[in-house]
């Protein structure tokens, strides 16, 4: 049998090698790599960009684009105001129900509405990496050069600032190309190694607002620099360089405040003489269309207006208004108002008033909306082209007057308050001495900035948050800072650790 | 390949001469004029009569097939002078017509009826000379389910195989598994269609199939290399004398098949929801003053809203199949209708077959299979979800009949009435082939396959306003056209031979595939109408034009080679390997080497147990081998640039162009190994009325390709992953199949039970300390990760505190580790560590949806005209997480176990107090319930006609039937089904409100003629 299989695997195998290779040969010689090396189909690899002028100035483009991300903006839900006591979670009461968690304090490292806004900063974050990694080896013009990277840098130490006073102590990621476990670096790092850096270096390399030819309206200048500094500054309690930067945007004189408040954030006003830094955007549904959600998201629920209705000014804000202060009615729609000729009905499936309890006599909330983000007209799609004003020049003079007040300089805190009042329609602040000067400029500051996100951040600074909040369910010690997400710390295994209290 | 053919006729051969000789011994030749020879054909075993039986004037195409008595009436010319008689699984016999008029027919059954022959890869094999683990569906089993998707009829009938569908929605197609979940990523098993290597078989018409083979071990598979990890379906379509593929063309008469079958769908459960009432009194507990007026609440039931209580299914499928012996034919075509139950979703395809063979000289045959079906899909709205959701308080309309606001969700019947998404597509396979025959024992095959198609996804959203949350403030038009066109060509030579008791099969090839796929897809706003003759783009405002174009193209080389070697039909030995070149791996890890071996020993064949009568059959098996899967995007290689981050510059508002970096790539991907052991026992017993198989298998993978959530800090952005070899699996399990079947007198009956263990663990999960050695997924969408995937769990298994009761009293609480904020009537967590605190550490496994055993059962009974069929299948050890339950906390309807809550001390253990959100949502063993279930599949009552009826119809078969499927299901599941799939192996088992499965009634008739 042995004998039989050998003679017979020898002549098989033999016939069988010369017809394989035969057939090889005929019909796949050219078969192999060259085959199988086949390019992405219509995109190119990080490898191949940014490699020219243009691919710079697409890259830092893609920066200011990030800002049209409806994570961006708080994870989507302006968590931050709804956190604070001027707001409430607005809309109807079915609709995002969970924001009530923020609200009454309730909220966890694993709500849905944390991990969008860490994940969406530090995605804006990347593409500031990707400039300021990538541009400089590239051969072009060197001032334009320069400027790409101070635009990048400074919208860098914006979402960096934002990350720190959300969440604290954060990973720092300055390349492209971040180590996967990176524990979390403490805030002060952040703000002495990123954030004051490179807004030093937007400072020096950024145009002012009135070097830029008209296309160009829109971007990072060195005026926004100088305020986003003067307010780190603030942050850290440095009032002397906070006090340094504001003098020099109101010695500059490139700015000064709407005569009517309302200017500073209509549609009419945008890019006004307020305006030092906002988001352009269209009144397109999309955001590569260069829409925008966050005025959509707040926006006057029901008909005629279509908005969604998230943030309610709260009875507490209603009722912190100075009597005559003409900012209350400029920042919040009543029903029953006629604005740009439409009458505001509100949604009718809100309650007018809704209160505490059976007896009907304690108001919890009145149906009323966030006017800041006003659009004319009754579509969603004139709500996306709705520019968010994110710096503007009342903010430079409470930073200039607290910073004033703060190394002793009342008499020139009082001058900066009395413009904010004066324009608010208020008589002149009677407050005397540090500590009543400092109390205005916490009650300006709330009625100038209401709805923008301030507030909550600004009890925190101010250490107040505990005496304000804590009726809601501010705990000390736990809430000053937003938990790190659940998932980051299960994606680290733990390098990543929880803030304190969570 | 050819060589078992070869074989088949070989062992044939003697018996077939002397049969010959017998008649011709026996029998005078007269030579008569035309007359009509009538008889019946029976079995010579215990004479009963066989139904279906072919018999022809010999030579020619001149047939008739037995009828429900085993009668049959052929009338001859005078040329014709015998009969031949064939039967599947006897020995065709030949009888002398010597001037009779009636002849009675005796069919011995083939020596080894197990000797089926089975189609593996490039190639097909004696059942008995095979060393891997093949299973086999043909038949009528395959058209058992009234779907359009053929993989349903797999569901039960396969050891091993688990079919589970993902949807109920008309044109779902559902998911398979073979052998466990052997990835992370894709486990879907691919299909080899006539050749034509595939990922789905959606095209395909079940009354056009021949035979479904489904490869498990690694024997088997091996020859598919980097695509055979997760199992492999061969497909063979019908050819004209109905035999395998690469056998001879017979000559056959021409056979017209026409059936057609009527069906209703219903939707026997519904989830048991709180009512109007109801859910405003909870709601009142947990928003104290919410409903002021608890009596003049409405009570909505959405599902009855939104579910039809019966839709139509409809199928229709006529064929004509023949061979003339030189040319051999097969064409069919089949009509699929179904609608939902809900209204705006439904399914409908065409599909045409064409098979085709010549032989144009003797040594060359060349031919074509191609199939060409067109089909269109209106997509569901997602309305499921959304009436589990939406408030009971709330109305469907208003007074004045238009859409009313739905608290909860929207109004699910106006995601109904404004949804129109529709997906249509034609789609083009099949291969062209020819067969060489060169030297001696040399087969040389060339089959160029293809598999294009063009599909148009359209969906219009005309303008209306219900709500803020449920508008749209311009109508708007989606389009997106996709073009696939695949090609594969692949070149074998088989080299067979057999003398003195040696037999030696080996096969070459080299294959080369290329597969590209372009999308164009544009969306566009406020178009001059809204009536459909309107839905193109160049109808809207053009300022809202938004356009994509994409596009990939990967390709794949390969060379591949077996060897198989029988001694004395005794011993088997098989070997194989494949080596894969693919573009969608790094440079670095683009070959991959594949290869298997086998060995088999027929014991009932030695000498030692030829006295041993009652043993028909004992065969042991044993194979190894290493086999690949490369199902990932071809993309996820790459770190590409993102286009179109645009920014807003300027007073007059322009747009400017932005790019920047994506999601990063990982340029070190390579395909995944999987290693897998199979040992099988195949036996039979009393003339193999009593057959069963066994087989244990052991399936390593390894470099697991998976899809991660990235750290924030990378920059990819919220809801982005990327792709790693991280994790190592391991699957093993039994598999059995028993069956029974005898013949008595009129009765004829027919018992089997299938059924696999499966034990899933992962081994490891790599290099991956970055990961802190665990990979969470499992998203429910509001931010919560209910599964994890950790070294010695089943893959994706479900992950949170374990619940122990409910707290009865506030002392209760403080004296009980809990968490911040708990109080009475809330879950009590179980504090695994004893530390005092409830915290991320006291999360455990609570579940896995992979099931520890699955199995089948079925009865098929014929007795005279009768026909009865029962098929059962089920699953064990297998839970579900009710992910829809545990969303919130946005107030949406609750289920009515709500109603049982804790609402004071000793009210309730197991149900907390009314909460919309809080701890009590936490990712626990609260929402784990058991997927366990036992279904009635299928279940046929068909009538055969009489043939005394037919003749006058000119027909020689017709029958009619009444099926049910999916009748009952035994399940303690609070959903809809308890079959609950995903394609994410990570995040399966997660119940987010599916589209029901549905309980189909049918009728149904088929004639032939």
């Amino acid at each position: 049998m042995l004998q039989h299989m050998k003679i017979f695997i020898n002549n098989s195998i033999r016939k069988l090698i010369i017809l394989c290779t035969a057939l090889g040969i005929l019909t796949f010689t050219s078969c192999g790599d060259d085959f199988l090396n086949i390019s992405p189909q219509g995109s190119i690899t990080e490898a191949l960009f940014p490699q020219t002028e243009a691919d710079a100035l697409l890259s830092v483009n893609a920066v200011y684009g990030t800002l049209h991300n409806w994570s961006y903006w708080y994870g989507g839900f302006p968590i931050t105001d709804i956190l604070s006591d001027d707001a409430r979670k607005g809309s109807n009461p079915g609709d995002a129900a969970r924001l009530e968690l923020f609200e009454n304090y309730t909220f966890t490292s694993t709500s849905a509405d944390i991990f969008p806004y860490y994940g969406a900063l530090y995605k804006s974050i990347k593409s500031a990496n990707v400039v300021i990694e990538k541009v400089p080896p590239i051969e072009m013009d060197e001032a334009l050069k320069s400027r790409y990277i101070a635009e990048a840098k400074f919208l860098r130490a914006l979402f960096y600032f934002n990350l720190v006073r959300s969440f604290g102590d954060v990973p720092k990621v300055v390349s492209t190309t971040p180590e996967f476990s990176l524990p979390r670096s403490p805030k002060i790092e952040i703000y002495n190694e990123i954030i004051i850096p490179d807004l030093l270096e937007a400072i020096s390399n950024l145009p002012e607002k009135t070097e830029y030819s008209a296309p160009d309206l829109g971007r990072a200048t060195r005026g926004a620099a100088k305020l986003l500094l003067a307010k780190v500054y603030l942050y850290r309690a440095d009032y002397a360089n906070a006090l340094i930067y504001t003098t020099e945007i109101i010695n500059s004189g490139l700015y000064v405040l709407e005569a009517d408040f309302e200017m500073a954030f209509s549609v009419a006003g945008q890019y006004g003489m307020e305006s030092i830094f906002e988001v352009g955007s269209r009144p397109f549904e999309s955001s590569e269309l260069g829409g925008n959600q966050y005025a959509n998201t707040q926006g006057v629920r029901g008909d005629p207006n279509k908005g969604w209705g998230f943030n309610r000014p709260s009875v507490d804000l209603i009722n912190s208004f100075e009597a005559g202060d003409e900012r209350k009615d400029a920042t919040i729609i009543f029903l029953g108002e006629t604005i740009d000729d439409v009458f505001i009905v509100g949604d009718i499936s809100t309650n007018d008033v809704t209160y505490t309890d059976d007896t009907m006599t304690d108001t919890l909330e009145i149906e009323t909306y966030n006017q800041k983000i006003w659009t004319p007209g009754t579509t969603t799609v004139e709500q996306w082209g709705y520019n968010i004003r994110l710096l503007r020049y009342a903010e430079v003079l409470l930073i200039a007057a607290e910073a004033a007040n703060e190394t002793g300089n009342t008499g020139d805190a009082l001058i900066y308050i009395n413009l904010i009042r004066e324009r608010a329609g208020l008589l002149p602040s009677l407050a005397a001495g540090q500590d009543a000067i400092r109390a205005e400029i916490r009650k300006q500051r709330r009625s100038e900035f209401a709805m923008e996100g301030e507030r909550f951040f600004d009890l925190i600074r101010t250490g107040t948050a505990s005496d304000v909040l804590g009726p809601l369910g501010f705990i000390s010690g736990k809430h000053e800072l937003l938990p790190i997400p659940q998932s980051e710390i299960d994606l680290s295994g733990g390098t990543i650790t929880q803030n304190p209290g969570w | 390949m050819f060589d078992a053919y070869c074989k088949y006729y070989t062992n044939i051969r003697p018996m077939f001469k002397n049969l010959l000789f017998y008649t011709a011994f026996l029998l005078t030749v007269i030579q008569v004029n035309a007359q009509t020879i009538t008889g019946v054909v029976y079995d010579k075993a215990d004479a009963t009569t066989l139904i279906g039986a072919t018999v022809y004037a010999k030579g020619t195409t001149n047939a008739t097939i037995t009828d429900i008595d085993g009668k049959y009436s052929l009338t001859l010319q005078p040329s014709q002078d015998s009969l031949e008689v064939s039967y599947i699984g006897y020995t065709t016999l030949v009888v002398a017509v010597s001037g009779r008029t009636v002849i009675d027919i005796e069919l011995v059954q083939a020596m080894e009826l197990l000797d089926e022959v089975v189609v593996i890869g490039y190639g097909i094999q004696k059942k008995s000379d095979m060393t891997g683990a093949v299973s086999t569906l043909r038949g009528e089993d395959l058209t058992k389910i009234p779907s359009f998707s053929a993989e349903q009829a797999l569901q039960g009938k396969i050891a091993g195989l688990q079919v589970a569908s993902v949807s109920g929605a008309p044109g779902s197609i559902p998911i398979l598994r073979i052998r466990g979940v052997g990835t992370l990523n894709n486990s879907a098993p691919i299909f080899v269609v006539d050749g034509v290597i595939l990922d789905d078989i959606s095209f395909l018409n079940s009354s056009d199939i021949q035979s479904m083979e489904v490869l498990k071990d690694a024997s088997s598979t091996a020859i598919y290399g980097s695509r055979g990890a997760n199992g492999v379906i061969i497909v063979t379509t019908k050819n004209g004398s109905s035999t395998i593929k690469y056998e001879e063309n017979k000559p056959t008469p021409a056979v017209i098949n026409i059936s057609s079958e009527f069906s209703v769908q219903h939707l026997q459960k519904k989830i048991d929801l709180l009512s109007g009432p109801e859910f405003a009194e909870v709601v009142n507990e947990i928003n104290p003053g919410t409903f002021n007026n608890l009596d003049k609440v409405a009570d909505t039931d959405w599902q009855n809203e939104i579910f039809n209580a019966y839709a139509p299914l409809q199928s229709y499928h006529a064929s004509i199949g023949g061979s003339t012996g030189k040319y051999d034919y097969y064409f069919g075509v089949g009509y699929f209708l179904q609608s939902g139950i809900i209204d705006n979703s439904s399914y409908e395809r065409l599909t045409l077959k064409s098979n085709n063979k010549y032989t144009v000289t003797k040594n060359i045959k060349i031919g074509t299979n191609i199939t060409i079906a067109p089909d269109q899909k209106q997509n569901e709205a997602g309305a499921v979800a959304m009436a589990y959701r939406a408030w009971p308080t709330s109305v469907p309309l208003n007074a004045d009949g238009s859409f009313a606001e739905v608290f909860g969700a929207g109004n699910p019947l106006a995601a109904i009435e404004y949804n129109n998404s529709y997906t249509s597509r034609i789609r083009a396979v099949g291969n062209l082939f020819t067969d060489i025959t060169l030297l001696k024992n040399f087969v040389y095959r060339s089959s160029f396959g293809f598999d294009g198609s063009i599909k148009k996804d359209k969906s219009f959203t005309p303008e209306f306003y219900i709500s803020p949350s449920q508008s749209n403030a311009l109508n708007d038009l989606n389009v997106a056209f996709e073009q696939t066109g695949n090609w594969l060509w692949e070149n074998t030579l088989n080299y067979s031979k057999t003398f003195n008791k040696h037999s030696f099969n080996a096969l070459a090839g080299i294959t080369a595939q290329r597969n590209k796929l372009e999308v164009l897809s544009a969306g566009i706003q406020n178009l001059i109408g809204e009536d459909s003759a309107l839905w193109y783009i160049s109808a809207g405002e053009a300022e809202y034009l938004t356009a994509s174009n994409r596009g990939e193209i990967t390709a794949m080389a390969s060379y591949l080679g077996r060897v198989n070697y029988t001694y004395n039909n005794t011993y088997l030995f098989t070997a194989s390997i494949r080596r894969d070149g693919s573009s969608k791996f790094g440079i670095n890890n683009r070959w991959g080497n594949f290869p298997s071996f086998a060995l088999g020993w027929n014991l009932a064949n030695e000498a030692f147990m030829a006295d041993v009568k009652k043993i028909s059959r004992v065969k042991l098996r044993a194979s190894w081998g290493i086999i690949g899967n490369e199902k990932i995007p071809w993309s996820r290689q790459y770190s590409l640039v993102d286009n179109n981050i645009n920014a807003v510059f300027g007073i007059g508002e322009d747009i400017t162009q932005g790019a920047t970096y994506g999601v990063s790539g990982n340029p070190d991907l390579q395909w995944e190994n999987t290693t897998q052991s199979d040992a099988g026992l195949e036996l039979g017993f009393f003339d193999n009325k009593l057959t069963s198989e066994f087989d244990y298998y052991r399936k390593v993978t390894d470099g697991i390709l998976v899809d991660l959530l990235t750290p924030g800090h990378l920059g990819n952005g919220p809801y982005t992953t990327v792709t790693y070899n991280a994790a190592e699996v391991l699957n093993s399990g039994f598999e059995w199949n028993i069956g029974w079947n005898e013949r008595r007198g009129d009765l004829f009956y027919k018992i089997s039970v299938l059924g696999s263990t499966l034990h899933n663990e992962v081994l490891s999960l790599g290099d991956t300390n970055a990961l802190g050695g665990f990979i969470p997924s499992g998203a429910l969408g509001n931010g919560q990760l209910v599964t994890r995937t950790v070294v010695g769990q089943p893959v994706g298994a479900f992950y949170g505190y374990e619940v122990t009761g409910v707290f009865q009293t506030e002392d209760e609480v403080n004296s009980t580790a809990h968490i911040a904020g708990q109080t009475e009537g809330d879950l009590i967590f179980a504090d695994q560590n004893n530390d005092g605190i409830i915290d991320d550490k006291d999360r455990v496994f609570i579940g896995s949806y992979i099931p520890d055993l699955i199995y089948g059962f079925s009865l098929e009974v014929a007795y005279r005209a009768f026909d009865l069929s029962l098929d059962f299948n089920g699953q064990m050890g297998s839970e579900i997480y009710n992910g829809k339950k545990a969303v919130r906390p946005d107030l949406y309807n609750f289920e009515s176990n709500l109603i049982d809550r804790w609402t004071g001390e000793g009210t309730s253990d197991t149900e907390p107090r009314a909460t919309a959100g809080g701890t009590n949502y936490e990712a626990s063993s609260y929402f784990i319930e058991s997927g366990d279930f036992f279904r009635l599949r299928s279940a046929t009552l068909s009538y055969n006609f009489k043939q005394s009826f037919l003749t006058k119809l000119h027909l020689t078969n017709a029958s009619v039937y009444l099926r049910g499927t999916n009748l009952f299901t035994l399940s303690e599941y609070s959903g809809y089904t308890p079959e609950i799939a995903s394609s994410n192996a990570l995040a399966s088992g997660i119940d987010l409100g599916v589209y029901p499965i549905t309980s189909v009634y049918s009728f149904g008739i088929n004639f032939n003629f």
